[in-house]
């Protein structure tokens, strides 16, 4: 729990509603515990013939009913209230720590599995600290309470007591340890099933052409079959756990009764029906607590990535502003060399380097293409010459400036990108073609929409700039797609362009488009990575890299 | 939760509500029944007179059932939601044809067949029959508390009323905001997501700043507009909590005064007591099933998006024989794309066996729709296709995939084995004729090169594969088909040129006997064409013999 209690001090802000969440469910479960006490106590004297001031009672108990409701009222909502801020706070924080150290500087890693794995882990805190913690602590509060309601009544019923709440306590702890190896098994199968209906979905008009829907439900069919067996096998667990719950809550029931023919003498006829209910009330709440030891291994798991990934090294270290300020911006004026990669080492966390003393010169007015096959390290070059990451040694500079000195804000405004595979973010075509200058007027965007062929109408666009471009950009083909990531680099205006191979998925078209832009780029030094002859045809040098490290010719 | 189309469709599952409600009764019945045997124990007990042994016998062997039965039910609905997810998404899936094709690429289709269903499994195993449960359970409580104490019962009666009421106002008000608010929590999960995965573009574009503090502003205006609602909404936690405590308190003291007035035994007393809280249990078991009920609600838009469309085609021919010599007939064809004015307008054309026809055209012109056509992915609205003589309407969907294959400009991979996506439109093709094909498709260096060969598993869609890749493998399982006819979208628009002039060459040489009908905007794609065709605005704009030259393609035709 190590990792639950270092993360305290990102929560430490809401403390104040995690006190109040706490006091409700405190509040609330006493009452009903109270409530199921003083009526049990009334049951028996009753029955026992002895005297009892009904009145009072029933007002007595109904000022507790009323306390009760109010106080689970309150606590949901400010567990509701808890809950929404906290997802806002560990996103934000997240956020805050990812976007210095991302892109991460391996080779290996799935970024997107990591993301995935982050956002749930985000939710699974949220559950922990909003929905469960608070009501753990309360239900160890009451189980204390019912402890000692019972010793009060006969030291004899801890005899039920005790061994029925180890019970209670161990069953999922013993269960925790072989669902976690079906939980492999679980998300793969899922994992299958979910891909092939979207291979379904997507390939519908293939499978129905071929006459091959029918097998492929099949195999969905089949599929889920053998996924359902471990999760029935999951079920089951869950199911066992509760059976025992449920026989457990009985046996205490059984127990306390044979408690009182035992001991005949220990408890007197009127507290019977209370020695019962306090047996059975009172470890109600262990519920709860077993419930958290359960995923117990979950939330470590969790919290501790989310420790890990607070605690991740930025990926740059930010510039030094007063530095900047002395030497940056009259270089910048005086200094129009363009882009400089000088004798630039870089690797990725393990083992050789990709680029082993590389250099590259960009002048204003050049378009400089830079070749070579997949992993020879031209998209590290192009990350390097954006920033993204710091050389190992040498320097990287625009118009004479090494980019480690220049505030983030001032290098963006030199340097765009047309990335590979042109990613677009959900909103429409003008917002994306606004996200490096969001404050950009109707005429710039214009502009730049123009010049990439946006607005042409057999772009397709019905709904011009306006038009949505979907999760991921998916409303729109990948010609379309090129053009919008074109227009956005373009709105820059930039000293130094980065075109990581702009026409991978570029229809002929918009190849032109591209290849009319470049020809028209007299004052800025254009970096072209490409893998296609025809492609780098239009460039002034050629560079090709070779996987043995970075060497070029 | 209960809405029109989630019952109409509960018509498909019907067995694994009622089995599991079935089993929701019978062990509310043992919990009533536990209720009440030990209410005369512990009567028996207090005022010290006769055996409790008999009882105490009886309680154990009820707990012991209860217990098993219990521990059976979660696997038993589990076992049962498996079935029902099959049972809707073959359901589902057929009805998917019917969803236009632009809109079926948005996701909602996928999104609905994928987490819909896995919210409708929820929804019939878990919510429904638990509902079920609630409007009898309770019901039978009361009537036995009734029996032993009148005042009791009305009591109870009125508690209950109100504890399983007061609820469904709550989700008449959801049903009206909640789904939006659900929309607005997901969207907003989702543009989370997408900040983190997109981090080196905004890096590069300077927008981190920006996008947190977006998201913050998002987040924070979610949670101020949903917390407003729940000011409303939570006063159900406090009216219905309200019900059940002082329902049971009442209940138990008012039969708590029969007992003193001489009116009630005093067993009577104790088992009011304990069947109080089984009055309740229903009603609270319903409130964890909440959440299940919630997912079956977010399903429902999708699935009216499935279900309440009519089906592009019927299938309903009969004629079982493939076609086998290829001529294909156009007859005054007219198609209108709902909702566009773009389609085919009159359309009629000849191709004969053996023939290649180049179709050329600006977009929007009808290529695609022609094609769609041709496999029958949509009917004419007036006129007929029909190949060797026959309508493609009067053909099974069997005999029409062995009639006519189709390669789509964008064709679907699937995560399968290499082999097996290649076998799509023949499973039993031989290794030799895979290969075979593979050379012709100039694709057989590009799938040696893979991890596993043939048989590397394909990623979702074979995005491991450049686009280019992933059109020479659609070409190469379109020419293991049987089929006479084959039509060619576009195919190699993601190739490079030498390899186009490879794969084109490969293709007329291969197959002289096929008729095949060429969409292309690129002299490269069709030098091969015996004919050429210009469609414009959904009619033949011009025709000529030969490939169509660089000028016909530039001026689409139209001289």
């Amino acid at each position: 729990m190590r990792a639950v209690l270092r993360l305290l001090p990102v929560i430490a802000s809401r403390r104040g509603l995690f006190v109040e969440t706490v006091a409700w469910s405190v509040v609330n479960q006493a009452a009903v515990l109270t409530i199921a006490l003083g009526l049990a106590f009334a049951v028996g004297r009753v029955v026992a013939s002895e005297p009892l001031d009904l009145r009072v009672t029933t007002a007595a108990l109904c000022a507790l009913g009323v306390l009760a409701a109010a106080a689970a009222w309150r606590e949901s909502w400010v567990s509701h209230d808890l809950a929404y801020r906290l997802i806002g706070v560990l996103r934000g924080r997240v956020f805050d720590s990812l976007r210095r150290a991302l892109p991460a500087r391996t080779r290996h890693r799935r970024t997107g599995d990591l993301i995935t794995t982050v956002v749930g882990d985000i939710e699974t805190l949220e559950w922990l600290y909003a929905h469960t913690a608070a009501q753990t602590l309360s239900a160890v509060l009451v189980l204390a309470v019912g402890g000692m309601v019972s010793v009060s009544l006969s030291p004899l019923l801890l005899l039920v007591w005790v061994p029925l709440l180890a019970i209670g306590v161990a069953t999922p702890l013993v269960t925790a340890r072989r669902a976690r190896r079906d939980s492999a098994a679980l998300a793969a199968g899922a994992a299958t099933i979910r891909s092939e209906l979207l291979d379904t979905v997507r390939g519908l008009r293939e499978l129905t052409g071929a006459d091959a829907l029918d097998a492929q439900l099949d195999r969905i069919t089949a599929d889920t079959r053998a996924h359902a067996r471990t999760q029935v096998r999951e079920a089951a667990r869950l199911g066992g756990e509760r059976a025992v719950a449920d026989v457990a809550l009985a046996g205490a029931a059984l127990g306390a009764i044979g408690i009182v023919l035992l001991g005949r003498d220990a408890i007197g006829p009127a507290d019977i029906p209370l020695a019962i209910t306090v047996a059975v009330a009172g470890l109600g709440p262990a519920a709860q607590i077993a419930d958290l030891l359960r995923n117990a291994g979950t939330l470590r798991a969790a919290a501790e990535r989310i420790a890990d990934v607070l605690a991740a090294a930025p990926a740059v270290r930010p510039a030094a502003v007063g530095e900047a300020l002395a030497g940056g911006e009259a270089a910048a004026v005086a200094d129009k060399s363009g882009l400089v990669l000088d004798d630039v080492t870089f690797a990725y966390d393990s083992g050789r380097p990709v680029l082993d003393r590389f250099s590259l010169h960009v002048r204003p007015g050049q378009v400089v293409a830079l070749t070579g096959p997949s992993g020879a390290g031209k998209t590290t070059a192009a990350r390097l010459a954006l920033r993204l990451w710091d050389p190992d040694q040498g320097s990287i500079r625009i118009d004479g400036t090494d980019l480690r000195e220049l505030p983030d804000a001032e290098l963006r405004a030199l340097v765009a990108v047309v990335p590979q595979a042109s990613p677009l973010l959900r909103g429409t075509i003008r917002t994306n073609i606004t996200l490096g200058d969001p404050d950009a007027t109707a005429t710039m965007i214009d502009h730049a929409a123009r010049a990439a062929g946006l607005l042409d109408p057999a772009s397709g666009l019905p709904l011009g700039l306006e038009t949505p471009v979907g999760e991921h950009g998916t409303g729109l083909s990948g010609g379309q797609r090129a053009r919008v990531a074109i227009a956005r680099a373009l709105l820059r205006e930039p000293r130094v362009l980065v075109l990581d191979e702009p026409t991978a998925s570029l229809d002929p078209d918009a190849d032109t488009a591209v290849m009319d832009f470049l020809a028209r780029a007299t004052d800025r030094a254009t970096l072209l990575i490409a893998h296609r002859p025809d492609t780098v045809a239009a460039a002034h040098a050629r560079i090709a890299l070779h996987t043995t490290a970075g060497r070029h010719t | 939760m209960v809405h029109r189309r989630l019952l109409q469709l509960a018509g498909a599952v019907p067995g694994a509500i009622l089995a599991l409600a079935g089993l929701g009764a019978v062990l509310s019945a043992l919990h009533i029944g536990f209720a009440i045997t030990a209410g005369g124990v512990i009567a028996t007990l207090v005022r010290g007179e006769g055996d409790p042994l008999p009882g105490l016998a009886a309680l154990a062997a009820i707990a012991l059932v209860r217990g098993t039965l219990t521990g059976v039910r979660e696997p038993v609905a589990t076992r049962f939601g498996a079935g029902v997810r099959i049972r809707l998404r073959r359901r589902l899936l057929a009805r998917l044809g019917a969803v236009p094709v632009a809109e079926r690429d948005s996701g909602q289709a996928a999104a609905t067949v994928i987490d819909g269903v896995d919210g409708l499994d929820a929804y019939y195993t878990r919510y429904l029959p638990q509902l079920v449960v609630v409007l009898v359970v309770p019901a039978v409580v009361v009537g036995l508390v009734w029996t032993r104490s009148t005042a009791a019962g009305v009591a109870l009666a009125i508690a209950t009323a109100v504890a399983v009421l007061a609820p469904r106002a709550w989700d008449l008000r959801l049903l009206r905001n909640g789904r939006r608010r659900w929309e607005r929590f997901t969207r907003l999960s989702s543009d989370y997501v997408e900040a983190l995965q997109q981090i080196p573009l905004l890096r590069a574009f300077g927008a981190t700043d920006r996008t947190a503090a977006r998201l913050a502003a998002d987040a924070d205006q979610l949670r101020g507009s949903t917390m407003a609602q729940l000011r409303l909404s939570l006063v159900e936690t406090f009216v219905s909590g309200m019900a059940v405590h002082v329902g049971t308190i009442l209940a138990v003291v008012a039969a708590l005064s029969a007992v003193v007035s001489g009116d009630t035994r005093a067993a009577g007393a104790v088992t009011v007591l304990l069947l109080a809280r089984e009055c309740f249990r229903p009603v609270q078991d319903l409130g964890t099933t909440w959440h299940a009920g919630y997912l079956g609600l977010t399903a429902v838009d999708g699935l009216d998006q499935l279900l309440s469309r009519r089906p592009a085609v019927v299938e309903d021919g009969t004629r079982a024989a493939p076609a086998t010599t290829g001529s294909v007939v156009v007859d005054a064809v007219t198609y209108h794309h709902p909702g566009t004015s773009t389609g085919l307008h009159g359309l009629t054309l000849r191709v004969e066996p053996g023939e290649t026809l180049a179709i050329i055209g600006p977009s929007g012109s009808g290529k695609s729709t022609l094609a769609r056509l041709l496999e029958r992915e949509i009917d004419p609205d007036a006129g007929g296709v029909r190949i060797d003589d026959v309508d493609l309407r009067d053909l099974t969907r069997r005999a029409r995939s062995r009639s006519v294959v189709v390669v789509p400009q964008d064709p679907t991979l699937f995560a399968w084995t290499v082999r097996d996506n290649l076998r799509l439109y023949r499973p039993d093709a031989t290794d030799a004729e895979i290969e075979r094909v593979c050379e012709i498709a100039d694709v057989r260096h590009v799938i040696r090169a893979l991890p596993d060969g043939y048989d590397t598993v394909l990623a979702e869609n074979g995005e491991q594969l450049s686009g280019g890749q992933r059109q020479r493998l659609a070409i190469a399982r379109a020419l293991l088909s049987p089929a006479p006819v084959l039509v060619l979208d576009e195919v190699t628009s993601a190739l490079d040129p030498a390899t186009e002039r490879r794969v084109v060459d490969a293709l007329a040489l291969a197959a002289p006997a096929r008729t095949t009908l060429l969409i292309a905007h690129r002299e490269s794609a069709c030098v091969h064409a015996d004919r050429w065709i210009a469609l414009r605005g959904g009619r033949l704009a011009a025709a000529g013999d030969g490939p169509p030259s660089a000028r016909v393609l530039l001026s689409g035709g139209t001289p």
